[in-house]
């Protein structure tokens, strides 16, 4: 290789630098901890929706529900202290079976779903949740462990319930999931929206 | 050959191949790019549901389905925002003891473009939101510190839940703090 010949190549070694500055940039952003939110869920718009606040979020345990177009509600599987998994899909399912346990489509041809047992599903699921949180707050506790209604306190107050439910869902749904997990023992909750910049 | 050029020059610089090593490069920034879908910035609406008593149900086998809840997801409040929206209409009015008052409704939704019938409903969530505001300073000039301002929400079923967060928006900026949701009347059907 003579001088010449190499005076003459366009130096590469800068525009490399760029671009994996680049790809590490965007390997960083779309890599993001999506786990907890669905893609599917279309946020309605609040003017009065708050920034989150992230102190409070990493104080505080957070349940996500992604609550779907059709009601589905979709949610993080979590092992329980005996090592059972629960909701390994990440979906609470109420879809109709038959005898066979073949899904049964209705008329439309998609999947049928039965309100009855969404609504027993939603308790069962918030119960689990619950007594989960609660085994792993007893541990912590230590001494005020024995104590139920200290304890349930505690669960209370260390979770959030994140509900981000989908514009078109309906309130019924919405109305069920509040009162199932009212009924579980939990009380704070956060409503996800988004920021209406439009009108500030 | 090659090996005497080694000999006779020792500080050849071994130059790393860099061109491959760039269209990798631009391979995954295109992939990445491509993939880079910026979610909207997401705020949050804190609630507190109201401390529940005791759970009926001790455990899973017997919860009792058919039973309706045991109470209302609410805490007392001064008013109940009645919300019906249907396919076609909606209709929106302030429960206050038994008194009703409707605000208005709007009808022909079906025909409308979305845009018309976000604007037909913002109008009424205008509405609601300057009356609850009035009654609300009223009844902070009556009774000073001690006035509550709580507020409910009662929705037909079909309610979808962007009409419901605009309704509770409406009601957060009217001034209550906290909002409460009451269970739809229809729900058993």
């Amino acid at each position: 290789m003579t001088s010449h010949g190499g005076m003459d190549e366009p130096n590469l070694v800068p525009l490399l630098d760029l671009i994996l500055q680049l790809v590490m940039f965007f390997m960083a952003i779309t890599s993001f901890a999506k786990e907890n939110i669905s893609e599917a869920v279309r946020l309605p718009q609040a003017q009065s929706a708050k920034p989150l606040d992230d102190e409070e979020l990493h104080r505080n345990e957070l349940v996500y529900l992604n609550v779907e177009e059709n009601g589905d509600m979709r949610v993080r599987s979590f092992t329980d202290e005996n090592g059972t998994q629960w909701y390994l899909h990440g979906k609470i399912d109420d879809v109709l079976t038959d005898d066979a346990g073949k899904v049964a489509p209705g008329p439309d041809g998609k999947p049928q779903h039965e309100p009855r047992l969404r609504r027993e599903r939603f308790d069962k699921y918030f119960q689990r949740v619950f007594d989960n949180r609660a085994q792993l707050v007893r541990r912590n506790l230590g001494a005020d462990a024995s104590d139920d209604v200290k304890l349930k306190a505690a669960v209370a107050q260390s979770t959030i319930i994140v509900l981000r439910a989908h514009q078109q869902a309906d309130y019924r749904d919405i109305y069920e999931i509040l009162s199932k997990c009212r009924r579980a023992g939990f009380s704070k909750m956060q409503l996800r929206a988004t920021m209406d910049t439009a009108h500030p | 050959m090659a090996l005497r050029h080694r000999d006779t020059e020792p500080d050849v610089i071994v130059a790393l191949p860099i061109v491959p090593m760039l269209d990798l490069s631009f391979q995954i920034l295109f992939f990445f790019i491509i993939t880079f879908n910026p979610s909207r910035a997401e705020g949050r609406m804190s609630m507190n549901l109201p401390a529940s008593g005791e759970a009926k149900a001790k455990d899973l086998n017997t919860v009792d389905l058919s039973a309706v809840p045991d109470r209302e997801l609410d805490v007392p409040s001064d008013y109940v925002v009645l919300v019906r929206s249907y396919d076609d209409s909606f209709t929106l009015s302030i429960r206050n003891a038994e008194k009703v008052d409707e605000l208005g409704s709007a009808r022909g939704l079906a025909q409308m473009s979305p845009k018309e019938r976000k604007a037909e409903i913002d109008k009424l969530l205008e509405k609601l939101r300057e009356t609850l505001g009035t009654r609300l300073k009223e009844k902070k000039e009556r009774d000073g510190d001690k006035a509550t301002d709580n507020v409910k929400i009662e929705a037909n079923s079909k309610t979808k839940y962007d009409v419901l967060v605009s309704v509770m928006d409406a009601c957060i900026r009217a001034g209550y703090s906290q909002v409460g949701f009451a269970p739809p009347p229809d729900l058993n059907q």
